[in-house]
């Protein structure tokens, strides 16, 4: 009974669900870095003053993610959940912060965006400040979902805004929400001060092949 | 109800009547409609429940019908449905809101949606479609709409090739093209346009001038992103601190659905159906389930278990809303703790409900025939140790918020709703129980084994903001009341009648409500003898309340007591948009 | 003065809870505690087994082919696509047709689940599928056939079929 299943294609599919494709042989990083190798004074800088700096504004965006609060569809519902006492998603800084966009870094879509929501939406978009990070939550955020056959549904908000994390589910289950937290923390960590994320490659890496 | 028919058939003679159990058709010439109307309101249907059209292109015609309920005792159960047929061509038909000024707002939709032109209506203006809508009225039969995706899908690169590849892509050398934080510019380009049309806020305009009746009153703008709004905007004519009148503007969540409902079978409409308000899944597609089994014939298969099992997720249902509700509430009241509270009581039923449903808020568990799926093993015992845990947690409620002055000033005497008002604008649940009206489908008309159960429908007099809260608080008792004594009435045996074959409608109409958690729901589905309904109507609690409350209570108020009000009402954008 | 007291009578009701156990999950760190049941479902009863409605898991050698779950997805969320896999053959499915499933379509009702009548696919407790790109929450039917770590299926696993050798 030989299965035609490669054992070994498995296996890698498990690997890069877990943490990621390995590199093979390429030295991962920055792509300056990779094709054009710095000088040893700009990288005796970097060492030294750079890396610690970039650490540290970092670790400061890394725990102050305050959403908008713009409530485009259902999915809200979940955001609440896990604002509650049981999910508590303050512990990874993201606090409801119920101000002025000019404070907030985080974008939570929760859920469809309609036609006449889409220009309101970008708006607002355009009126917080950089470093800013978009999280597409639930299958019409991410695609349109359910709503392939409406006349008023935006089929998936990428289409307006840069996303950097998906989290599907119809709504996605308070964990997941704070899965996707984590992930964009992971994300965050390897920005560097301008506020550009290396490489989305990058991130699939194991923290151990990471530059730090 | 005879007597009703014949002074009908007296006023106009060419009048068609048809009493299918509990429901009155009166099917009368446009130019009597008013008459009937008049004759039918003096006879006690005063509580409007639904305008609906349906769009009939092979009799070249369009068919309005007026759902009336009533809050009177005897007439309770009962609905006439008035209604009249209309050259397609030229729909123009007379308006109803000086009989049932509810109705208000259900033309307005209507006329939006098929392009009846209703005479007389006081302000005929658009409601749910965005501004730059140049299409025909979407619920015409010539509307089709066409699938999105398969182009949309090949624009996002998502080749099927994917799916059948071994190895993940190779990706770890990164391109230069990952630096672009920006993936998409030409769509970029294309919303950056829409801001340059100077007409991209039509509608508001109006309405901002509307509200500006003279030179002392400013217009703002209350939502769409605000803490107190939701997905929705009210539009507030301010003279100092006071508001002096109000124009919701809404329609930032309307997703169709009427109209996708025809493009699907009586299954598949199931999880979309639940959308609307998913903190209340099971109460919202409860009508429809009961609307569709009469459609399909097979109201009397529905096992009995299965009953049992769909009242507990109801209730179940019930409780994860006003919990819901009342969390925000405590965050609009300025009382934080509460909203910690209630949404980690939440989890306690949701964890009982996610081992039946498999799915935290959304379970898609009714289905037409029973239930998906039997409760697990040593699921009855969890949920009455769940129910005991909730119910002493709820019992702390009062002495932290019921009971304490900072909440008592924001909500007593705030947002006053009297009784004949809440009548005649159609007011539903717990906004028309707390202004005095004892008024619950649940008892009305019981379905789904809810007369074998006892429980009680709180009622208060005073019609406040405060009322409003203190009856859904109580509601929660009577609910973890039922899903008590169901857990214990419910005998083993099967839960689904199974289905052989093609699964079609016989052709003809149902319409069935249920008291959801905002209320009174119901759906209309006519059928035309094929797998999918021609025509769904849902009638929601929320388009109800807020669109006909909001417009009568906020007058007269402070800004800062909007919010409270505004969700007092109970109201969840997504339900009154659809 | 009254007024005074009920206010901290309230505050008081709040303080108590500072002696309670904890209510927060600390949930990356610790399970997230939902049921560990597959969701899956008995064709010749018509009714299903309660579990949670997560990831799909297809049993790779009972799947036919036939569709059926592709045609319920169509016009739910249009995520089940069909696909071939060249590389897998079995003797019940001659054109080797598998489901693909789009998680950023999908809306976990289950109701593919309901339609497959081989038991072949089922919904597992897996919730952890939020990712940068989204093409990644693209699934073949490859990785749809690797059980996930949580969970555990409820439903008695049938006798399979042989695979096709060569």
């Amino acid at each position: 009974m030989q299965s035609k299943i490669d054992a070994r294609a498995i296996e890698a599919i498990i690997q890069s669900r877990k943490e990621g494709p390995q590199p093979t042989g390429v030295l991962v990083g920055k792509v300056d870095e990779v094709i054009k190798p710095k000088s040893l004074l700009r990288r005796t800088f970097d060492y030294i003053i750079g890396e610690p700096l970039t650490y540290l504004v970092n670790w400061g965006r890394l725990y102050s993610l305050w959403p908008t609060h713009v409530e485009t569809a259902c999915c809200s519902v979940e955001i609440g959940a896990s604002a509650g006492s049981r999910w508590d998603i303050e512990r990874f800084g993201v606090l409801e912060a119920f101000g002025s966009l000019r404070q907030c870094d985080l974008m939570l879509v929760m859920g469809t965006v309609t036609r006449k929501l889409a220009p309101r939406l970008k708006l607002i978009w355009d009126q917080m400040p950089e470093p800013k990070f978009c999280i597409a939550m639930g299958a019409c955020a991410i695609s349109g979902g359910l709503y392939e056959q409406s006349y008023n549904v935006l089929q998936g908000v990428d289409k307006i805004i840069p996303v950097d994390v998906y989290i599907p589910g119809c709504p996605p289950p308070a964990p997941a929400v704070i899965d996707a937290i984590v992930k964009l923390q992971e994300k965050i960590r390897c920005m560097d001060l301008k506020g550009r994320v290396a490489s989305e490659a990058y991130l699939r890496l194991s923290p151990k092949w990471r530059f730090r | 109800m005879k007597d009703l028919i014949d002074e009908a058939l007296k006023v106009a003679p060419e009048t068609k009547c048809s009493i299918q159990g509990n429901r009155v058709k009166i099917l009368a010439p446009v130019e009597s409609v008013i008459k009937i109307g008049e004759l039918v309101k003096r006879y006690g249907f005063d509580h409007i429940e639904s305008v609906c059209g349906t769009d009939y292109p092979a009799d070249n015609t369009i068919e309005v019908l007026y759902f009336v309920g009533s809050v009177r005792e005897e007439l309770k159960s009962k609905v006439v449905i008035l209604g009249s047929r209309i050259p397609r061509g030229e729909p123009i038909f007379p308006t109803l809101t000086n009989i049932w000024p509810g109705a208000y707002f259900h033309e307005r939709e209507e006329y939006e949606m098929l392009g009846i032109r209703f005479e007389g209506h006081p302000q005929l203006a658009r409601l749910l479609l965005p501004d730059d809508w140049d299409d025909i009225p979407p619920l015409r039969k010539d509307f089709h709409v066409k699938k999105w995706g398969a182009a949309e899908r090949e624009d996002a690169g998502l080749k099927i090739e994917r799916a059948v590849l071994h190895h993940p892509p190779p990706e770890c050398i990164p391109s230069a093209d990952d630096f672009k934080k920006v993936r998409n510019p030409s769509f970029l380009e294309r919303f950056q346009q829409a801001f340059d049309v100077p007409e991209y806020d039509t509608l508001g305009r109006q309405l901002f001038d509307w509200v500006q009746k003279d030179e002392r009153t400013i217009a703002i703008s209350f939502g769409i992103q605000h803490p107190g709004s939701g997905h929705m905007r009210l539009v507030l004519g301010v003279d100092g601190d006071t508001v002096t009148e109000v124009e919701p503007d809404i329609g930032y969540v309307h997703r169709g659905k009427e109209k996708m409902c025809e493009y699907k079978n009586y299954f598949q409409n199931i999880p979309q159906l639940e959308r609307p308000t998913i903190h209340d899944s099971t109460g919202m597609i409860f009508p429809y389930v009961l609307a569709a089994e009469e459609i399909l014939d097979i109201a009397d298969k529905v096992p009995e278990r299965a009953k049992y099992l769909r009242i507990i997720m109801a209730e179940f249902n019930r409780i994860l809303n006003h919990t819901y509700w009342l969390g925000i509430m405590g965050i609009f009241t300025g009382h934080s703790t509460m909203f910690m509270w209630a949404m980690g009581d939440r989890e306690i039923i949701i964890d009982a409900a996610q081992r039946l449903g498999g799915a935290r808020v959304t379970f898609a568990y009714l289905v037409p025939g029973g239930v998906r799926n039997d409760a697990p093993e040593g699921w009855e015992d969890y949920v009455l140790k769940a129910c005991d845990k909730f119910e002493k947690r709820l019992d702390r409620y009062r002495e932290i918020y019921f009971e304490n002055p900072l909440f008592l000033d924001r909500t007593v005497g705030v947002g006053v709703l009297s009784r004949q008002d809440a009548i005649d604008l159609g007011i539903v649940g717990p906004a028309l129980r707390a202004s005095g009206v004892y008024s619950d489908t649940r008892k009305d008309e019981p379905y789904s084994l809810y007369d074998t159960i006892d429980f009680d429908v709180p009622v208060m007099m005073d019609g406040d903001s405060y009322a409003r809260c203190m009856v859904s608080y109580m509601e929660m008792y009577q609910s973890l009341r039922i899903i008590r004594q169901a857990v214990k009435m419910m005998k083993p045996g099967p839960v689904r009648y199974h289905f052989r074959g093609r699964v079609r409608g016989k052709v003809g109409e149902a319409y069935a409500r249920t008291e959801a958690a905002r209320g009174s729901i119901s759906f209309y589905i006519v059928s035309d003898g094929k797998e999918k309904p021609y025509r769904v109507k849902i009638n929601t609690p929320s388009f109800r309340n807020l669109l006909a409350g909001v417009k009568k209570i906020l007058p007269g108020h402070r800004i800062a007591d909007v919010p409270v009000i505004h969700w007092s009402l109970n109201y969840w954008a997504v339900d009154a948009d659809r | 003065m009254v007024e005074a007291l009920k206010i901290i009578k309230a505050m008081q009701s709040g303080l108590r809870h500072l002696f309670y156990s904890r209510v927060t999950r600390r949930y990356p760190e610790v399970d997230s505690g939902l049921p560990e049941g597959y969701y899956s479902f008995d064709p010749k009863k018509g009714v299903a087994t309660a579990g949670w409605k997560g990831r799909h898991y297809l049993e790779m050698d009972k799947c036919t082919g036939c569709q059926l779950c592709s045609f319920m997805c169509d016009e739910i969320s249009n995520a089940i696509i069909m696909v071939e896999v060249p590389e897998v053959r079995f003797e019940q499915n001659k054109k080797s047709l598998f489901p693909s499933v789009d998680y950023g379509r999908c809306v976990f009702c289950g109701l593919c689940v309901d339609a497959c009548p081989f038991e072949c696919l089922h919904m597992t407790p897996e919730i952890r599928l939020a990712d940068y790109d989204r093409k990644k929450l693209y699934y073949s039917p490859l990785e749809l056939s690797i059980q996930p770590a949580v969970g555990k299926p409820s439903y008695v696993v049938g006798k399979r079929k042989e695979r096709v050798e060569g």
